[in-house]
């Protein structure tokens, strides 16, 4: 238990920089943070042993971010694709200003926020990212592509072909 | 639109981007790029918003973490363990091997619940080890080309998700499992086998009652060797007729798989 204590610590780093992402609030990072690990030890006993602990961790942190969303009604949670021309959500980050990126983020639906960060921000594979979220590969890709051209025209604007790839 | 064969999609410059193409998808779609520079600029653009996305939150990775998560980290004390009392268990074993008594059975003053149910998780594993061992068709009850099925049905009988560990560095392949009674509760075996054919059995009890045996404790017992410990509400056992210290390390990798992470 010591050992697995010490463990979650090793990737509460990675964690934190995937709440912060999320929510583009510091302490409601940390908050998140927190709650994850306390679920994570709570939960110490459904840890199947030799799986990725990471990975593991990640699904609780999902979990809680969905959660997090449905009970504060602070965002669009099972949206349609056309959410990203909604207008600004009303959480405004806390932390360093709303620059393009950041803008482009609070935009983006939860899920497709969520997609974006696992794979291009903390670097797991499509896989990897569908079993955390626990939806199929075809849909993280889906959504990656959305998501990413989304945040690509917002960011660089749109290019000659309109962005259709 | 290209004079490639294979037409290349959105997807495979996503997946090129995100370093989810093979070597030869890699040069497929290098080869496209270099035919399509508004393509090639998409691409440099997503690897752009990636960089972009590092930039701007991988600082929160070097941040000291909060004073709360750094606690939940911390070595604790072994939960408040009152039945717990090795040192005395391991008195009445090596008094009941002194005694050649063949008897696995516990008494003269250690009659405690724990106590009680270590001993006959150790009785059990060794039984089933001694019965099992020796069987060569069906010495397991599902092989281990059925792994995940295996695994699905001892952790669903078991309560808990408890899968077989990886051995193959220690030279031990798995054979396959088994359920078995133990009293009221389910338990079962993981059965390995090393090239010289010599086998060992990781018996796993779900009986509750065990806490806080966190290091493998480990005794020779006839011609075999037993280490048991517990994580969570399981105990584990280990039975084989590996030496003494072969054994605790064993163990010793059974016991780290169940805490840590995969690579």
């Amino acid at each position: 238990m010591q050992h697995f204590r010490r463990s979650l610590l090793e990737h509460a780093p990675a964690l934190r920089r995937y709440a912060r992402a999320l929510t583009a609030d510091a302490a409601r990072a940390d908050d998140l943070l927190q709650d994850c690990l306390e679920r994570a030890l709570k939960r110490a006993h459904q840890y199947q042993t030799g799986t990725n602990l990471k990975a593991w961790l990640f699904t609780i942190m999902h979990h809680l971010f969905v959660d997090g969303l449905r009970s504060a009604k602070s965002g669009p949670v099972l949206v349609e694709l056309d959410a990203a021309t909604l207008d600004l959500p009303a959480v405004q980050p806390t932390d360093g200003g709303l620059d393009d990126l950041g803008t482009a983020l609070l935009r983006l639906p939860a899920e497709h926020k969520e997609v974006v960060l696992l794979v291009c921000l903390e670097g797991w594979g499509y896989q990897d990212a569908a079993r955390i979220l626990d939806i199929p590969v075809g849909t993280v890709m889906s959504r990656l592509h959305r998501a990413r051209e989304t945040l690509r025209q917002q960011i660089f604007g749109t290019d000659e072909d309109g962005g259709a790839l | 639109m290209t004079s490639n064969s294979k037409p290349i999609t959105d997807g495979h410059l996503h997946a090129y981007v995100d370093g989810q193409l093979s070597a030869a998808q890699c040069a497929e779609v290098e080869a496209y790029l270099n035919a399509n520079p508004h393509k090639a600029r998409r691409v440099e653009q997503y690897r752009m918003l990636t960089q972009q996305l590092h930039d701007k939150f991988d600082a929160s990775m070097d941040e000291p973490l909060p004073a709360a998560v750094l606690a939940l980290g911390q070595d604790q004390a072994p939960a408040p363990s009152p039945t717990l009392c090795w040192g005395r268990i391991a008195a009445a074993l090596a008094w009941l091997a002194v005694g050649g008594s063949a008897g696995w059975m516990l008494h003269s003053g250690v009659d405690r619940p724990q106590q009680a149910v270590i001993a006959s998780a150790q009785q059990h594993a060794y039984d089933a080890h001694r019965f099992y061992v020796r069987e060569g068709r069906h010495v397991v009850e599902v092989p281990a080309a059925d792994k995940d099925h295996l695994m699905k049905w001892l952790s669903g009988r078991l309560g808990t998700q408890v899968g077989p560990a990886d051995l193959t560095s220690a030279g031990y392949q798995l054979l396959g499992g088994r359920l078995l009674p133990a009293g009221d509760y389910a338990s079962g075996i993981y059965m390995y086998e090393n090239a010289q054919h010599e086998r060992i059995t990781q018996y796993i009890s779900a009986e509750p009652g065990v806490r806080g045996v966190d290091a493998s404790q480990c005794e020779t017992r006839a011609a075999l060797n037993v280490c048991v410990w517990n994580k969570d509400a399981l105990t584990f056992v280990l039975v084989g007729a590996a030496p003494l210290a072969e054994l605790q390390t064993l163990a010793q990798h059974v016991r780290e798989q169940s805490m840590r992470t995969a690579p």
